[in-house]
């Protein structure tokens, strides 16, 4: 792409000079404006953390016993919101290494705040199986450590494979993240006023200057880092999945699961990703780096996803017809007509129908409709974790066994505290880092605009 | 007691086009300093190298699948075996997976190291940051970084029509 | 007066914590009593610590009494198992017998003498008691009991008679006789107990008659009704008419729902098919031809055919199938009834009920019984003992009636206290004593030596001077073998020969103003005088699986005619009087009728039992009535709870895979011995010393729950109580899953106790993280909870849902804690209590094993086949549970496995579970 195209094909807009790109990233972090925005969202992410403090210390004063939980289902929220929050997480990565390996331009914009999405989404993940457990004290004990009865983890165990699967996958995106950052770090080093600022930013950026020969091998290395990335993304939501897919529960044992998820995981990443692209735009005023175009083409892989999930389900309502199995239809029939069926009928609207309207351009450049459709979406995946984890438990093998899971407030008060703490990581880093990459948005502009 | 010269350039391309001729008449710059990577700039440095991170990455990662696989073997078959629903004890189609994630883990881990290693960071004291203009390295220009040499300022300037040519003494 | 208002749920659990210091105290008297007691048959003499001792007892139910034996250790009494040689038990027991270690501890028993609710000193007692009683020879005194049978109660009230000549003497039974007996006055001229000698019958019909269901001779029968179901038995066809379900409608091979009404015309035309003329019976055509094929059925067995008739029934049902059953050479022995009073419960009740109002009186003694609960409202009792100067209850706990009272004095438990009772057929046995009295209480026979100035009189003298009378020979040597074996030798009656009248004319019953009511013992909580015992309130129905509770249970049609659903709250109103509680509506239960549980709804039963369920026995002008017409239904306005811990008994078309029906024709053409497994591809299991294996027989199981409750006693399994139940949370290891399926042309009613499965290819072990879910060499999936960290995804990946979690501290100090902390006395020491945040669940009783295997290792030898028996096994009446070694080729698993009706819970999903079942199998129309 050359500065002859009309400024419309282009994805950084209204940009006049380098240096400007540098003052508008930094901008957020040196000198805020309307900070109002930014103190109020502070405030509300702020005290549902709070109750998530609270919930917590409840939960592990009382036990599990507080959560709605039953003989029968004995899983519940925790384990939906695990899956769930590690789902969104899997976006950030993936955006930035699969977009970097393929040279798509509109990864500049969005890769550095993906990534710390990323990273919060994941913790936030990590949290819930300890609250799941119900002697959270002893997780430890899945790990290989030296002790006294001289055991080991029993290696044949999903939740096994989840810890190291989910335990690479962080320290891996913090790395992949912190190695993109440090150049931009150097460039705050150098713009930070104050001479804390300047040796903290110091400190991090190592003594980054900007070297060919660093460049070189950090080129090289960042790429390599991409290529692992992809194969470490898909590999963890679909041993996630494994929790499920190596049990013998109707609804469960599918080998569907695992492709199922990792779509999923991608589906609901790149949605919370759109929430969040028109949270920065607006409170950071971010506009020339985050164009129609970026929502347009994020609206794209959502409505491609969208139908991908469409067709998981009806596969799976194929299989429990087609293999024949009475568990399995009766689930399918209990997923339907069920007590929970208009949560599942939500599920569907959600993910499969209401994203149909990306089909049309306007729909897909009018940023508002994409961001609603987008938190549609996030509902619409969260109905369908929980529902994975109710219905086939509330319907397996013995209908003697039989039961329905009746939330409790501690439910609830977990799951939107932990949204709170999301929010609440997530603005502190707007205002800590820069939520653009510096560096290669310069090189993106030195492509459309020449010199 | 090391002394530079720095030639400012505008743009990337001019930046290129300089160290390509700097080289070609033998006197190669040591490094440029640059806001963005300039693709292909690093074969005019003098004592061009290429980095082998790939080769470190890759044994990291084949080591890390042995350690992960030998890890479980060991403690289920060896150490500690207990009859778990009658599964063999070396059940390898489970065992696979664990590896898997260590590849990825120790080839990523290592690999940083290597990173750091290999660009010498952390390094939060060079010479270089004694010149205002360096700021600006990592910002917006491109620094070609030559010994300092009054011939060679002349030769520069004459040659290669920097912005500007700067002097870093400690 | 206090007021009788009941305690929320809160209180009781708020209270159930304070009240576990209370039982911190009483431990210190956990000791032998000073008396001699004498160990139950081989055991070693002597106390060996953490050894268990077993000593053979006596535990009465409707005032007749069963043999048992009660296992202590370290002086605790902990367990309640069968005394074989007893022939009311035959080494079985039921719930309630189960049950009786948890009201021993219960912390909520009386503990003190009372005066006006205030604690107060014997002597003031007996003053008052001197005051009230001098210068009279015992004018307007009264004494109320419950059924007495035991020969020393009897002896002590006598002699009570020979102090006041005047007193009169009132006992009624709430789950009274009176109907049998008025039928035998009918028939014989006289007052007898008939006890029919099922196992020796070919066809029985019974029409409204429970013989399975719970009762003082529940166990005798279930065991002679499993006698003829094992393998190669002739097998027996049971044909009941019944209103609503009962444990014997469940076994029966056909079954009609009819209404009373019916029932007695059914009785008609069996009766002429005898040969009686008592008119045309007017049988409703879908009852035609059960009633054709019984009769032919019936006649076609003489010899070996049986009629029985329920209470519900009228005196002339009764009198009518003693008839018959004298046409038909039925095999039953009339004998002597041991209920010393010739007047009937309900009539004696009443007549209490006259003379207090008359004013008659001017002290009563109340001697454990309950009248104020168990009268109805109508009688007025709690206000007519008010008015009595001196009022005195003697009682296991402040009650309703204590409360009407002046006076309370605190009654020893039976496992505290010497005594003595006979079984229905007189079979005289001991109360012997397992632990010294916790409390400084007494006996009922003390309290009545002590009335009549015998100050000093211990129970241990006074039963012994009761036999030293009446046992020809060297006593002491009679004494001690009647302490070993748990019985008296020879005391039974013997049969009568009777001369039959010819039959009575049999009035038509009237047709029913509005819709009947059947009432009948709660299966549960019976009276209501186990209501206080959390064990009993949390064991549920067979058919609803309700616990905690009592509900109001109706046709289909009539529920649909009503616009009723399952678990809406109706109200019950008859006479002006209401019962509240959840209706749930009964497949195979006759329309116009509705089926009701007394014994619920106590207003003064303790912290567990106040105030739980609806209290039935309030209503009616009748007392202790088991059938009222001119009930209206309607839906409430109040909303209470149904709390159940199964919420489908449907079966969902899954029948094939879940609980097997099968009629004998079909098993003649099973293809005997199911050694075919679906092909797997992990290797076959080690092969240890022992392969221990479980077959459930759910054929012979009549769902009584007594395996559930032994269960619970043996693995100190706690009580979670009504909230955690409507949470839909359990802790019962072993569970019995009531299933119900139409079976050609009738509704089937089924029972699956429900253990763990212990896979050989257990899904709970791979997923678990920390190897806390593993299996052991003999083949046991065992579960070690101190490496439990709580994934719970064993339970979540195991098909049969068999294991429990720790949601709370149940057996700390969450929850229902504090019972639990109050019941440490009663734990059992062999086996771990479980903690928060752990599973658990069955582990075919491990602690059994390793001591019978200790025991083996001894005398180094092999453990022999039937040594090792889990909890439920024993407890079972019907030997429906079969434990044992596979690695033996002529063990009794292994035999059971290699049969015809043998099958494999879900066995598609080839888990190879070590426990396996039996088919439910009938007969069928056709064979005959």
């Amino acid at each position: 792409m050359t500065a002859a195209e009309g400024t419309k094909e282009r994805w950084i807009q209204g940009i006049q000079s380098l240096e400007e790109i540098n003052a508008r990233i930094s901008a957020p972090i040196l000198d805020p404006a309307h900070t109002w925005r930014w103190w109020a969202a502070l405030a509300i992410s702020g005290s549902l953390t709070l109750l998530m403090i609270v919930a917590v210390t409840w939960l592990f004063a009382h036990g599990i016993g507080v959560f709605g939980n039953n003989t029968t289902i004995v899983w519940g929220f925790p384990i939906a919101n695990y899956v769930w929050w590690l789902g969104i997480g899997h976006a950030g990565t993936l955006i930035s290494a699969l977009l970097l390996l393929t040279r798509q331009k509109w990864r500049g914009s969005l890769n550095r705040f993906a990534e710390a999405m990323t990273l919060f989404a994941a913790s936030m993940a990590g949290l819930f199986p300890i609250f799941h457990l119900g002697r959270p004290y002893y997780l430890y004990w899945i790990t290989p450590y030296p002790n006294v009865q001289g055991l080991w983890p029993q290696w044949r165990s999903a939740l096994v494979w989840d810890l190291w699967a989910v335990g690479t996958y962080i320290t891996f995106s913090a790395l992949f993240w912190y190695v993109g950052l440090v150049p931009d770090l150097a460039m705050l080093r150098e713009r930070a006023r104050s001479l804390w600022a300047r040796r903290l930013y110091g400190a991090f950026a190592l003594g980054w200057r900007g070297s060919a020969r660093h460049w070189e091998i950090h080129e090289r290395f960042y790429r390599y880092m991409a290529a692992l990335a992809v194969p470490l993304v898909v590999s963890v939501h679909s041993i996630v999945s494994l929790d499920f897919a190596a049990s013998l529960e109707p609804g469960w044992a599918d080998t569907i699961y695992p492709p199922y998820f990792v779509i999923g995981a991608l589906y609901s990443g790149f949605a919370m990703v759109v929430v969040l692209a028109a949270a920065l735009r607006w409170g950071c005023s971010f506009e020339p780096f985050i164009t129609h175009r970026h929502f347009d083409a994020i609206a794209r892989v959502l409505l491609t996803a969208s139908i991908v999930m469409g067709i998981s389900y009806a596969t799976e309502w194929l299989w429990a017809w087609y293999g024949g199995e009475r568990p399995e239809r009766h689930l399918v029939a209990f997923l339907f007509t069920g007590p929970y069926a208009p949560l599942y009928y939500g599920q569907l609207l959600f993910n499969v129908v209401v994203p149909q309207a990306f089909w049309s351009p306007r729909v897909r450049t009018n940023i508002a409709a994409v961001v609603v459709i987008s938190i549609l979406i996030n509902v619409g995946m969260w109905l369908e974790r929980i529902l994975i984890v109710w219905s086939t438990l509330s319907r397996d093998y013995l209908p003697s066994a039989w039961r329905i899971f009746l939330p409790t407030f501690w439910d609830w008060a977990l799951l939107f505290g932990s949204l709170g703490a999301f929010m609440f990581l997530f603005l502190l880093f707007v205002r800590i880092l820069p939520a653009m990459p510096a560096h290669e948005l310069r090189k993106l502009w030195i492509e459309e605009n020449g010199s | 007691m090391s002394e530079y010269l720095l030639a400012e350039f505008e743009t990337a391309q001019d930046a290129l086009t300089a160290a390509r001729r700097a080289q070609e008449n033998g006197r190669a710059a040591e490094d440029v300093l640059s806001h963005m990577p300039i693709e292909g700039i690093a074969e005019y440095l003098a004592r061009p190298r290429r980095p082998a991170i790939g080769w470190v990455m890759f044994v990291a990662g084949a080591l890390g699948a042995a350690a992960g696989y030998f890890m479980q073997w060991y403690s289920a078959v060896v150490d500690y075996p207990v009859v778990s629903g009658n599964r063999p004890l070396n059940s390898w189609p489970a065992f696979l997976l664990v590896p898997y994630e260590t590849t990825i883990l120790s080839a990523a881990v290592v690999g940083f190291l290597a990173w750091m290693a290999m660009n010498g960071l952390p390094k939060p004291h060079h010479p270089l940051f004694f010149a205002k203009i360096t700021e600006r390295a990592v910002q917006d220009r491109y620094l070609l970084v030559f010994p300092r040499d009054t011939a060679l300022a002349a030769w520069i300037a004459e040659n290669l029509k920097p912005r500007r040519l700067h002097e870093v003494r400690e | 007066m206090p007021s009788l208002k009941p305690q929320s749920d809160l209180d009781r659990r708020v209270a159930l914590k304070l009240l576990a210091t209370a039982m911190a105290a009483t431990m210190a008297r956990c000791s032998r009593p000073e008396e001699e007691i004498v160990p139950y048959a081989k055991m070693p003499e002597g106390l060996v610590a953490g050894e268990p001792m077993r000593f053979a007892t006596t535990l009465a139910l409707s005032g007749y009494g069963r043999g048992f034996v009660g296992i202590s250790i370290d002086g605790r009494p902990i367990k309640i198992e069968g005394n074989p040689k007893h022939p009311f038990s035959l080494g079985a027991t039921d719930i309630f017998a189960e049950a009786e270690v948890m009201s021993l501890y219960d912390p909520d028993r009386s503990t003190a003498i009372r005066h006006d609710e205030a604690i107060a000193t014997w002597d003031a007692f007996s003053a008052d008691w001197g005051q009230a009683t001098r210068a009279q020879n015992g004018h307007g005194l009264a004494l109320v009991t419950n059924r007495v049978v035991s020969p020393t109660t009897l002896a002590r009230i006598a002699a009570f008679k020979n102090r006041y000549p005047s007193m009169r003497w009132y006992r009624y039974e709430p789950v009274h006789d009176d109907a049998a007996r008025a039928g035998a006055r009918l028939a014989f001229g006289r007052v007898v107990t008939s006890l029919p000698r099922w196992s020796e019958a070919d066809v029985v019909l019974s029409l409204g008659a429970d013989p399975l269901g719970h009762g003082p001779d529940e166990l005798r029968m279930a065991r002679a009704y499993a006698s003829r179901r094992v393998l190669g038995a002739k097998r027996q066809r049971i044909h009941a008419a019944e209103a609503v379900w009962t444990l014997t409608g469940a076994a029966a091979d056909f079954r009609i729902p009819t209404t009373p009404a019916v029932i007695v015309e059914i009785a008609r035309a069996v009766a002429n098919a005898c040969g009686a003329n008592l008119g045309s019976p007017q049988i409703p055509e879908d009852a035609e031809h059960f009633v054709e094929r019984a009769s032919r059925e019936l006649m076609a067995a003489r010899g070996k055919a049986l009629v029985l008739a329920g209470e519900s029934q009228p005196a002339e049902v009764h009198a009518i199938c003693h008839w018959i059953n004298a046409q038909l050479g039925a095999p039953v022995d009339h004998l002597p009834s041991q209920d010393a009073v010739e007047n009937d419960h309900a009539f004696e009740l009443v007549a209490l009920a006259d003379d207090l109002h008359a004013h008659r009186f001017r002290s009563v003694i109340v001697a454990d019984a309950n009248p104020v609960y168990d009268a109805p409202d109508s009688l007025h009792l709690a206000d007519g003992i008010a008015s009595v100067p001196f009022s005195a209850h003697i009682g296991l706990y402040c009650d309703e009636t204590a409360m009407a009272c002046h006076w309370h004095l605190p009654l020893s438990h039976a496992l505290e206290s010497w005594g003595d009772s006979r079984a229905l057929d007189g079979t005289a046995s001991i109360v012997q004593p397992l632990i010294q009295t916790l409390y400084p209480t007494r006996t009922r026979d003390e309290y009545l030596a002590w009335l009549v100035g015998e100050d000093v009189a211990k129970a241990y003298d006074l039963v012994r001077k009761t036999w030293q009378s009446n046992v020809p020979g060297d006593f002491e040597a009679n004494w001690r073998k009647a302490l070993n074996d748990g019985v008296i030798a020879n005391t039974a009656a013997t049969p009568l020969a009777l001369s039959l009248k010819r039959p009575a004319d049999l009035p038509r019953a009237a047709t029913p103003r509005g819709m009947s009511l059947a009432m009948s013992p709660d299966p549960s909580v019976w009276d209501g005088r186990f209501a206080n015992n959390a064990w009993l309130q949390e064991c549920s129905e067979p058919f609803t699986k309700q616990v905690w509770g009592n509900a109001i249970r109706i046709a289909p049609g009539d529920a649909e005619r009503l616009g009723i659903a399952d678990e809406d709250t109706v109200d019950v109103e008859i006479d002006g009087k209401t019962i509240t509680a959840p209706a749930i509506s009964m497949p195979g239960q006759a329309d116009g009728v509705i089926g009701l549980h007394w014994g619920q709804g106590r207003l003064r039963a303790g912290r567990i039992g106040t105030g739980v369920g609806a209290r039935v026995c309030g209503i009616g002008a009748h007392p202790l009535a088991r059938l009222l017409d001119g009930a209206v239904l309607r839906k409430s306005a109040r909303s209470v709870p149904f709390r159940s811990t199964q919420a489908h008994t449907r079966l969902e078309g899954r029948a094939e895979d879940i609980f097997q029906i099968a009629t004998l024709n079909e098993l003649g053409h099973a293809n005997a011995g199911t050694g075919r497994r679906p092909p797997s591809l992990l290797p076959v299991p080690p092969k240890g010393d022992y392969a221990w294996a479980m077959v459930v027989d759910t054929d012979a199981c009549i769902g009584c729950n007594a395996c559930v409750v032994a269960c619970q006693a043996e693995n100190n399994v706690p009580v979670v109580g009504p909230e955690e139940i409507s949470q839909g949370r359990d802790m019962h290891w072993l569970r019995v899953d009531a299933y119900t399926r139409p079976h050609g042309y009738i509704e089937r009613r089924g029972f699956q106790p429900v253990p763990c499965m212990h896979c050989e290819y257990a899904p709970c072990e791979p997923v678990c993280p920390v190897e806390a879910s593993v299996h052991d060499h003999e083949g046991l999936n065992v579960q070690v909870y101190n490496r439990c960290i709580g994934t719970r995804f064993c339970e979540a990946n195991c098909p049969y849902k068999v294991r429990r979690f720790n949601w709370f501290d149940y057996s700390g100090d969450q929850a229902y804690a504090g019972e639990g902390e109050a019941l440490k006395a009663q734990h059992n020491p062999d086996v771990s209590a479980r903690g928060r945040g752990v599973m658990e669940k069955c582990n075919y009783c491990l602690q059994r094993i390793s001591r019978a295997r200790k025991a083996a290792e001894k005398e180094n030898r092999k453990i022999a086949e039937g040594e090792m028996i889990t909890a439920c096994q024993a407890a079972c009446p019907t030997r429906a549970i079969h434990f044992g070694d596979l690695n033996r080729t002529d063990s009794d698993v292994s035999n059971l496995r290699k049969a015809p009706q043998h099958y494999v819970l879900l066995e598609e999903l080839n888990t190879r579970p070590r426990t396996t079942y039996l088919k439910r199998v009938f007969n069928s129309d056709d064979q005959g």
